[in-house]
């Protein structure tokens, strides 16, 4: 125990001595929040934001590919991109000498495509040199591809009925008709000033007195353990220092057990993980309307998050066996991790069928029980079954990685 | 108490040690002396438990290091070849772990530290960061986190390297006080000269096979050399051949102008005889250098070659 605690202290020193790489590790995702709020966030903020040049090939020139246009000069979006039209070789010649930030080719027969629930292309060219706003853009058109999809559901009838027209149309066809497309522009309306439109139709039971809809709360606690992602990367990166002083070796030769060095470090993250997502969850209760039913439970799951993902993360680590390739290993996992464990997209904003992949993995599992540990719908005994289960983890994990470091760097 | 029987590791086809035994006792400081890849950082990580023996058995105060493990090594410290400090901690938080590490706690960590500091002249840098430490600084804080807990079996595997000759000097003199206050001392390295001024008992190491061992007298009886003088001054040549040709167990190695080279058994018992008998031949002796028989010339007498190469 008193080595335990010897290892701990020792790491946690080494931790906190490095304020920047803490900075980091809570400043990145709640970049990523910030861009995201800005992007997709409903409430009107004011204040100067980015703009990038958005060009838009209308091939097909009707009353969708107009929508497609339209939905980047309205709203949030139309804040952020100043659309212009183009046609698609002076699109192209204007993209490569990089004066926009995408360009967006709407194809001849969109629209038909699209009322007859084929399969309509839009084609998307980003900018390389630049990385937030075609990325915007590009998840902006994933939206729109949704919002089709959705129409479909609910105006199907409407839209076979306009594509099905003969060549003559009798009059109470005519007037039948421009009712319904007087329905389904209304429809297409309301879902093309698109960006809440996935929310609005997911929940529609939750009637008049369900709260706006808060981006930062609901993103919220994907991006803190995308901070213990982050963490977790970066403190089992120390094994290399480690390796690289021999300090492991003297500890060894000093009668330290592998397990108490593992077990040091597994609570230096830890605790490093408690200070640095727990300001981050006083700073998001304080001011950003996050709800926090339960502060005991909320910070007993991110440090059992931290102790879990560190573990996993110096396992990758020694398997790795080398610093470079560490690296590697430890992205290989964070990365997607992060894009379908709700992370970098909340499980709000993405199609139900990933949200319900995303929600399978170690992380979308963790993140959906934190959300609903903050908004305190989780039972208590719930929550500690789940805590129980990440213990189980971190202990199996714990055992495998003790077992590991001694067998791959510790044996003479 | 240190005592090695038949040690011999092997990394797969290559033998690091081959059948070393000696036996280091408490007060004593006992040298391994030996050049690049002789195997002496081996024998020490296969006393310390780092490594497994391939063959043989080793006892630290009376543990089997293979079979008790842990109760051998609560009685040693070690200061490894290699520099292992927290680059990113300062020196008092280095000793404050490792003194932690090696069972000290309390108020008996903070004076070990204390302590520790001072003696290694490292009490006024404490408080920074060990990356800032010239690699001198950083060897003196390597061998002041073996020496904290006071330890019974002391190994020392080359610990001042690098270091500047008055540090160096300092740190010789905490090793002997680490013998004096009873400690077994087992010190590795390949400056002879370091071998020779501490080493109570040394074994000269080539090849990972022990080829001589002893008291430093013992090992120097074992050359059988004599020793050799070297005289400047005035030397009337006839005269003082004449005089030196009736001395025993005396040759004249070389006379140029102003000085003499002469090789002859216990040389420093006869130098007055010496002196007089060149006074008698009208020589006036201005200076005199005597090197004896030392374990370099040792060594290449026993292997054929030399020690630094
Ligand atoms: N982990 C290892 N794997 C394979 N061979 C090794 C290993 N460690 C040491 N050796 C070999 O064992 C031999 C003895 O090495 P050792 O480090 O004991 O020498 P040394 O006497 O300490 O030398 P130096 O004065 O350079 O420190 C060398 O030939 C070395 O290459
Ligand atoms: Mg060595």
């Amino acid at each position: 125990m008193r080595l335990l605690i010897a290892s701990f202290r020792k790491d946690a020193r080494r931790a906190l001595r490095d304020p920047f790489a803490l900075a980091l590790w809570l400043g990145i995702p709640f970049s990523i929040l910030l861009v995201m709020n800005l992007a997709f966030g409903g409430t009107a903020s004011s204040g100067p934001r980015p703009q990038g040049v958005i060009l838009i090939a209308d091939q097909d020139e009707t009353l969708l590919s107009g929508a497609v246009s339209s939905a980047f000069s309205q709203g949030p979006l139309g804040e952020m991109f100043k659309p212009e039209k183009t046609t698609e070789p002076d699109g192209r010649a204007r993209m490569a000498k990089g004066e926009a930030s995408a360009l967006i080719i709407v194809p001849k027969g969109f629209q038909s495509a699209v009322l007859d629930n084929r399969p309509a292309v839009v084609g998307l060219v980003k900018n390389p040199s630049q990385s937030i706003m075609p990325e915007i853009a590009g998840q902006s058109l994933d939206m729109l591809a949704e919002a089709v999809h959705y129409m479909h559901v609910v105006a199907g009838d409407e839209l076979k009925m306009i594509s099905s027209q003969t060549d003559q149309p009798s009059d109470a066809d005519v007037v039948k008709t421009s009712l319904a497309i007087n329905a389904t522009v209304k429809r297409l309306t309301q879902y093309l000033d698109p960006l809440l439109l996935d929310l609005e139709i997911k929940q529609p039971p939750k009637k008049e007195e369900s709260k706006p809809f808060n981006m930062f709360a609901s993103m919220f606690p994907g991006i803190v353990f995308m901070s213990i992602l982050f963490l977790g990367r970066g403190s089992s990166d120390d094994i290399w220092d480690e390796l690289r002083w021999a300090t492991l070796r003297r500890a060894q030769s000093a009668g330290l057990p592998v397990t108490a060095i593992v077990g040091g470090k597994t609570l230096a993250a830890m605790l490093t993980a408690a200070l640095v997502t727990g300001l981050a969850l006083v700073l998001g209760w304080l001011f950003a309307g996050v709800t926090v039913a339960n502060w005991a439970a909320a910070l007993g799951w991110l440090m059992a998050g931290a102790a879990v993902w560190y573990l996993a993360m110096l396992i990758l680590q020694i398997l790795a066996g080398a610093r470079e390739r560490g690296e590697i290993f430890t992205s290989l996992v964070v990365f997607p991790s992060m894009m379908v464990g709700g992370s970098m997209f909340s499980f709000d904003m993405m199609p139900e069928s990933i949200a319900a992949i995303g929600k399978l993995t170690p992380l979308g599992w963790m993140v959906a029980r934190f959300t609903s540990i903050l908004g305190g719908a989780a039972p208590a005994a719930s929550v500690l079954a789940w805590l129980g289960v990440m213990a189980a983890a971190a202990a199996v994990l714990f055992m495998l990685s003790a077992r590991l470091l001694r067998w791959r760097f510790l044996k003479g | 108490m240190i005592e090695v029987d038949h040690l011999r590791k092997a990394y797969g086809p290559l033998v690091a040690v081959e059948d070393a035994s000696f036996t280091a006792r408490p007060g004593e400081i006992f040298g391994l002396l030996g050049p690049n890849g002789a195997g002496k950082s081996t024998t020490i990580g296969c006393i310390c438990g780092l490594l497994t023996p391939t063959a043989g058995s080793i006892r630290v105060s009376g543990h089997d290091v293979v079979a008790s493990a842990q109760s051998a090594k609560r009685t040693i410290g070690v200061v490894p070849q290699e520099i292992a400090l927290y680059e990113d901690l300062t020196a008092r938080e280095n000793l404050d772990y490792w003194g932690a590490v090696q069972g000290l706690g309390g108020a008996a960590l903070n004076s070990a530290i204390q302590e520790a500091l001072q003696s290694t002249g490292l009490a006024d840098r404490a408080r920074e960061p060990v990356k800032r430490f010239s690699g001198g600084m950083k060897r003196r804080l390597n061998f002041a986190a073996g020496i904290l807990h006071k330890p019974k079996v002391l190994l020392l595997d080359e610990p001042t390297v690098g270091v500047d000759p008055q540090s160096r000097v300092h740190l010789l003199d905490l090793v002997r006080g680490q013998a004096k206050a009873g400690a077994c001392v087992l010190y590795t390295t390949h400056y002879m000269e370091e071998a020779e001024t501490l080493c109570d008992r040394l074994a000269i190491i080539d090849h990972g096979r022990i080829i001589a061992q002893g008291t430093l007298e013992e090992l120097r009886s074992m050359l059988g050399e004599r020793d050799l003088l070297r005289l400047t001054g005035v030397f009337p040549e006839q005269a003082v051949r004449a005089a030196l040709a009736q001395e025993p167990e005396l040759e004249l190695l070389g006379f140029e102008d102003g000085q003499l080279r002469l090789a002859l058994a216990r040389a420093s018992e006869r130098l007055s005889r010496l002196f007089e008998l060149l006074g008698a031949a009208g020589a006036e002796v201005r200076g005199t250098t005597l090197t004896r028989p030392n374990l370099e010339s040792l060594f290449i007498k026993l292997t054929g070659k030399e020690l630094r190469e």
